[in-house]
């Protein structure tokens, strides 16, 4: 019962009361043209009642989007194919497909064919403005008729995932970066990949680490023997990507985060295809790329990319997981720093993080530039205090500002490289 | 087709539907031409208007002055009367009104009642726009044509039948069936390709489920509108059913009194048994309404019995009482025979009388032309025979149906008004006047003759007066009766029987030939006086008080009709009536006036109150937020509402946002001191909704604080200021949460 009176828009009710108000006045009063008004209101809705909420929909639907994975800022084109076998009810067929409205407008039709059979195919455009995963549909089927007083709501059920990435831009490979004070080449060989063999070891010295002896050529040369510097050769790079809420500024797709999620997703994936391991923290702690998949860059910067695309801003308000688990991991040399707004006391602990590391490279993000609003100065000043003590420690600093791109923050980075 | 197009088109269509419905009000059906011309060209004027996107208050204007302008131009085509023009619209105004106060439907053509018709759908064609288009409430399209719908639906008391309701329901299918095209058509965006034509107009589909919903719908209102029961409830039931309401269509008496006297054969209709020497004009109707169509019957208002009233204008029963049983034969009518004055009739069947004129109709509604076939009954009556003496120095009295008696049309013909001034020159009293009235019609310049000039009204007047001077009983009573009422004596024209011819001791028979029409003027004390004017040949010598004294010599006079006019020539002796213009029914309606006004009057009111609802409701939401009593957080919530709802009210979006936003965002759209009064409002709600506590102090003042930001809120648009208060929006809108 309920569910019938739901089925009436405010006009049915309306409609429904009214006439039989009508109805019942006009008998007693004896207005027999009178009662004519209040059976034709009473009569609309009961009619369209039966005629839209009786009949059955035999509707078969196709979807799917084009491509189902874009980029932040890229189009989409979701196609809806639509099919129909046999009769249609009475009413009126509108439809409306569920689009989340990060990615637009949801787009609607009507069916505009009474005839038996057919087929209709639409196309409608998305744009990928939020980063993150997102479903289209189901498609929804309005029945109702043309004079307002009934609605029906019905679903399909099928629905179409779509991911929304971050912008991974190419960048330069760095000499002056990778396996820097090593070697001499940029690609590095990795230790071991051969078999133990190859293990370059030294003698003994006092205060070496006595985890470090090589048994087997200590028993072999009769001395005590060390492996060598095995960390030198590690080719692991560190990404730190400061997505505290508090440290970006600006909303959107334009907004300082997005930029340094496509920053830490390009150095990254930038980093696995040269073959280095790449882990990156983000102020909750590790996003655990690396591991056993380690080896197959591939497969690690689909995982990159993936988890980056699912990051959301934290509310952490200081960088202490970041550093305490890439502490933890000890790996690498490198250390990439993508960082917003700062303040000196996580620059202090950025040089925590670099006390292991061969180089520690930092794009420090003017927030300021990406939205209208402005700081406090005394935030200002600690910003370019906290930028002074990183670039005072020897890290190559970039300042990036809106409009500059991931790209050419990098060879700004590599230029500095140059000099140093 | 345009949305705004496709509106006011189903707009137009619905109007031009309803104009049909009031044709069972007037036999004529002349005013759907202006009517339509007017509706089409409003509509054309509004489409061209609201496709330029101009504001609703421009449009509504502009048809309001399109609409004024063309009833003035309509107006003037009928013939003025001197007046300056726009008097001359008022005045065809009254005059319609009172048309159609006197007339019952169907009402006879008048130029006013054209007019009125023609207006009052231009208004109802200009009010459905408004509701339609420009308020945006197209399930409300329905309230005007209704209206139209429902003056002959509930005014006439009978069912107007199917094709009236057809009318109205078309109509206003017509009118959703566009709002619901307009909805499926703005439904379809953001495709970017499609497979269908044109991104898939669903107009066919829409036509289709219109047809298959709205077809069942009407055929199952047409069916049950029949098929169920009306309670027809005793009392003050404005209702068709049982008990005396509803119109009684009477025929126009004169009909029967030219048909009668054109039977080719002459045969004896009625016996009565009387004492009075002469016997006695029995009289049938009476017509008491004069204008450019002659005399004609009015709306009557009838009481039941048989036990008739005062006499008008007779203080007691001071005649001769007279006792007649009349025998009706084979002749039908729905007036009952009658003396002058009846004072009770012991008559069977359901009989009715009308208190003004004592003529008595069939109370029956079917079967009434056969009323009084072959009837006997006996009335008792008085004889009003004033003393000739005295009434050469009555004076003319003032009936209680004088507006109808005593009017003297406008329009009546110069060249009349002046022949009656010469008649009556050397006359000093009312009575000498009449009297010599009925010498200048008795005297020798007019022949009787049943072939007058052709003509109807005025002319066939002037064509009898000034002209041929040729005619019947008919002109002669009507002339009489005009130049009477004209030197300011109520008149009216009976129709009925000449005594006709005695054929026992006090048995006279009464045949077909001696149907009569005679006028009947008012006097101060003396009442209705029967006249004579029409020439002695035909009526014997005059009625003894109409004679001056000098002349009267002879006492037979008092037995003026002994010898019937039928007698000396078969052929052309029997008095008989002229066409009398345009009236070919007439009726009386059964129900008190009142009745009907008090109908009126209701239906008024209902829409009033229909119409001030919102602005009600409006108004008490109002006063029960500002009251200021309660919880601090409720007040401040309440007043809150308040301000939002007028925000709405006056056309405006409520901003998103916390309380503090829409303050400042409101507030910089006010004064100063307003705005400054916007955000302390801003700052409490902001307290009550998330402070723990919130003081009661200072809150005395938000009554008159918010009202002083409603001023500062409303709009420089008186329209839209008007608009807030009869319609408020926030009413219909639902909240948004």
């Amino acid at each position: 019962m309920r569910r019938l009176w739901q089925l009436f828009t405010g006009r049915g009710h309306a409609f429904l009361i009214g006439g039989l108000i009508i109805v019942a006045a006009a008998m007693v009063a004896g207005q027999r043209d009178v009662m004519r008004i209040g059976l034709l209101l009473a009569a609309l809705p009961i009619v369209a009642a039966v005629l839209v909420a009786r009949a059955r929909l035999r509707l078969s639907c196709e979807r799917s989007v084009e491509p189902a994975r874009v980029p932040l800022g890229q189009p989409m084109r979701g196609r809806i194919s639509l099919g129909q076998a046999g009769r249609l009810p009475a009413g009126i067929l509108l439809l409306e497909d569920t689009v989340p409205p990060a990615l637009g407008n949801r787009p609607r039709f009507v069916v505009d064919k009474a005839d038996l059979s057919w087929r209709r195919e639409i196309e409608y455009p998305m744009l990928g403005r939020v980063r993150g995963r997102f479903h289209t549909g189901p498609l929804t089927v309005r029945t109702t008729d043309p004079f307002g007083l009934v609605q029906l709501d019905r679903h399909f059920r099928a629905t179409t995932e779509v991911m929304v990435t971050p912008v991974v831009e190419a960048l330069a490979s760095m000499r002056s970066a990778g396996g820097a004070g090593s070697a001499g080449e940029a690609r590095p060989h990795r230790v071991g990949v051969t078999g133990q063999d190859d293990v370059l070891v030294r003698e003994y010295r006092h205060g070496d680490d006595k985890r470090r002896i090589h048994w087997r050529s200590t028993a072999r040369r009769g001395d005590l023997m060390v492996r060598r510097e095995e960390q030198a050769w590690d080719p692991t790079a560190s990404v730190l990507l400061d997505a505290r809420a508090q440290a970006h500024a600006g909303h959107g797709i334009h907004s300082s985060l997005e930029w340094a999620i496509s920053a830490a997703a390009s150095v990254a994936v930038h980093f696995l295809d040269d073959g280095f391991g790449v882990e990156i923290y983000e102020p909750d702690g590790s996003m655990h790329i690396a591991g056993n998949l380690g080896q197959h860059s591939s497969t690690s910067s689909e995982l990159a990319i993936s988890r980056l695309t699912d990051l959301r801003s934290r509310a952490t308000g200081s960088l202490h997981y970041a550093v305490e688990a890439a502490d933890v991991d000890q790996a690498g040399q490198l250390v990439v720093a993508i960082m917003g707004r700062m303040s000196p006391r996580d620059a202090n602990s950025l040089l925590r993080l670099r006390r292991n590391r061969a180089q520690g490279l930092a794009m420090v993000i003017d927030v300021d530039t990406f939205s209208d609003e402005t700081t406090g100065e005394r935030t200002r000043r600690q910003h370019e205090l906290a930028t002074e003590i990183l670039v005072d420690n020897h890290w190559r600093v970039v300042r990036v500002q809106r409009g500059i791109s991931v790209a050419q923050a990098w060879s700004g980075l590599a230029r500095l490289g140059a000099v140093a | 087709m345009r949305s705004s197009d496709r509106l006011i088109l189903a707009s137009t269509v619905a109007v031009l539907l309803i104009s049909f419905t009031p044709q069972p009000l007037t036999s004529d059906s002349s005013y759907l031409g202006q009517a339509w011309l007017l509706v089409i060209v409003l509509a054309a004027v509004t489409t061209g208007l609201r496709r330029a996107r101009l504001t609703a208050g421009f449009v509504f204007a502009t048809q309001v002055a399109v609409l004024t302008a063309l009833l003035f131009v309509f107006s003037s085509l009928v013939p003025g009367r001197g007046e300056p023009w726009y008097e001359h619209y008022l005045q065809l105004w009254g005059q319609g009104i009172e048309h159609m106060q006197t007339q019952a439907a169907p009402m006879t053509p008048d130029a006013g009642v054209k007019i009125i018709f023609v207006s009052v759908l231009g208004v109802i064609f200009i009010v459905t726009d408004l509701l339609v288009s420009a308020l945006e409430r197209p399930a409300w399209g329905i309230a005007p044509p209704a209206a139209a719908f429902a003056v002959p639906a509930i005014g006439l008391g009978i069912d107007t039948g199917l094709m009236a309701f057809w009318c109205l329901a078309l109509g206003y299918l017509g009118i959703l069936i566009a709002d619901g095209s307009n909805r499926t058509a703005r439904w379809t965006r953001g495709l970017s390709r499609d497979s269908a034509d044109g991104f898939g107009t669903a107009t066919p589909v829409v036509w289709r489920a219109a047809g298959l919903i709205g077809v069942p719908a009407l055929l199952a209102t047409a069916v049950l509108g029949l098929a169920l029961p009306t309670l027809a409830l005793p009392g003050p039931g404005i209702g068709s059913g049982s008990g005396r309401g509803g119109a009684l269509q009477l025929t126009d008496p004169t009909l029967d009194l030219r048909r009668n006297l054109n039977q080719a054969e002459d045969t004896v209709v009625m016996t009565y048994t009387s004492d009075r020497p002469g016997g006695l004009y029995l009289r049938m109707a009476s017509l008491p309404q004069f204008d450019a169509s002659g005399w004609r019957n009015v709306q009557m208002r009838l009481e039941s019995g048989t036990r008739l009233p005062q006499i008008p204008g007779v203080g007691g029963d001071s005649g001769e009482r007279r006792e007649t049983t009349i025998s009706v034969g084979n002749f039908g009518s729905e007036y009952l025979p009658l003396p002058y004055a009846p004072r009770q009739v012991d008559v069977a069947g359901d009989w009715a009388y009308d208190p003004n004129s004592l003529v008595m109709i069939s109370g029956d509604r079917s079967g009434r032309d056969d009323a009084i076939r072959d009837l006997t009954y006996r009335v008792e009556s008085v004889d009003i025979e004033p003393d000739p003496s005295a009434l050469t120095r009555a004076v003319a009295g003032t009936p209680a149906d004088s507006n109808t008696t005593a009017e003297v049309p406008t329009d009546l013909p110069e060249d009349l008004r002046q022949l009656t001034r010469q008649v009556t020159k050397g006359a000093d009293t009312d009575a000498e006047k009449a009297i010599a009235i009925q010498k200048f019609l008795r005297s020798s310049k007019f022949t009787y003759s049943t072939e007058p000039l052709p003509g109807s009204g005025y002319r066939a007047l002037e064509n009898f007066l000034l002209r041929d001077r040729r005619g019947y009983c008919e002109q002669f009573a009507a002339s009489m009766a005009m130049m009477a009422r004209e030197v300011g004596i109520p008149t009216r024209v009976a129709v009925g029987f000449l005594p006709g011819k005695r054929v026992k001791d006090n048995t006279w028979e009464v045949s077909i030939r001696d149907m009569h029409a005679w006028p009947e003027l008012f006097f101060a004390g003396y009442g209705w006086v029967r006249f004579e004017p029409t020439p002695a040949a035909q009526t014997g010598t005059p009625p003894a008080w109409t004679v001056p004294r000098a002349e009267s010599s002879t006492e037979e006079s008092l037995n003026p009709t002994e010898q019937p006019s039928s007698e000396p020539s078969s052929e052309t002796s029997a008095p008989s009536a002229g066409p009398t213009a345009g009236a070919d029914d007439t009726s009386a309606d059964g129900g008190p006036r009142w009745q009907q006004r008090l109908v009126g009057t209701g239906i008024g009111l209902f829409v009033l109150l229909v119409m001030a609802a919102p602005a009600t409701i409006r108004f008490r939401r109002r006063s029960a937020r500002l009251t200021g009593e309660g919880e601090p957080a409720e007040i401040v919530e309440d007043v809150w509402a308040e301000l939002r709802d007028t925000v709405i009210d006056y056309g405006g979006r409520w901003p998103n946002g916390s309380p503090r936003t829409i303050g400042s965002s409101l507030g910089s759209r006010l004064e100063p001191s307003d705005s400054a009064a916007m955000s302390q409002v801003a700052l409490l709600v902001e307290r009550g909704r998330y402070a723990r506590t919130l003081e009661p102090d200072g809150l005395g003042e938000l009554p008159a604080m918010t009202q002083r930001i409603r001023r500062g809120l409303a709009p420089d648009s008186r329209l839209r200021r008007l608009r807030a208060v009869i319609v408020p929006k926030s009413l219909f809108t639902r909240r948004k949460i």
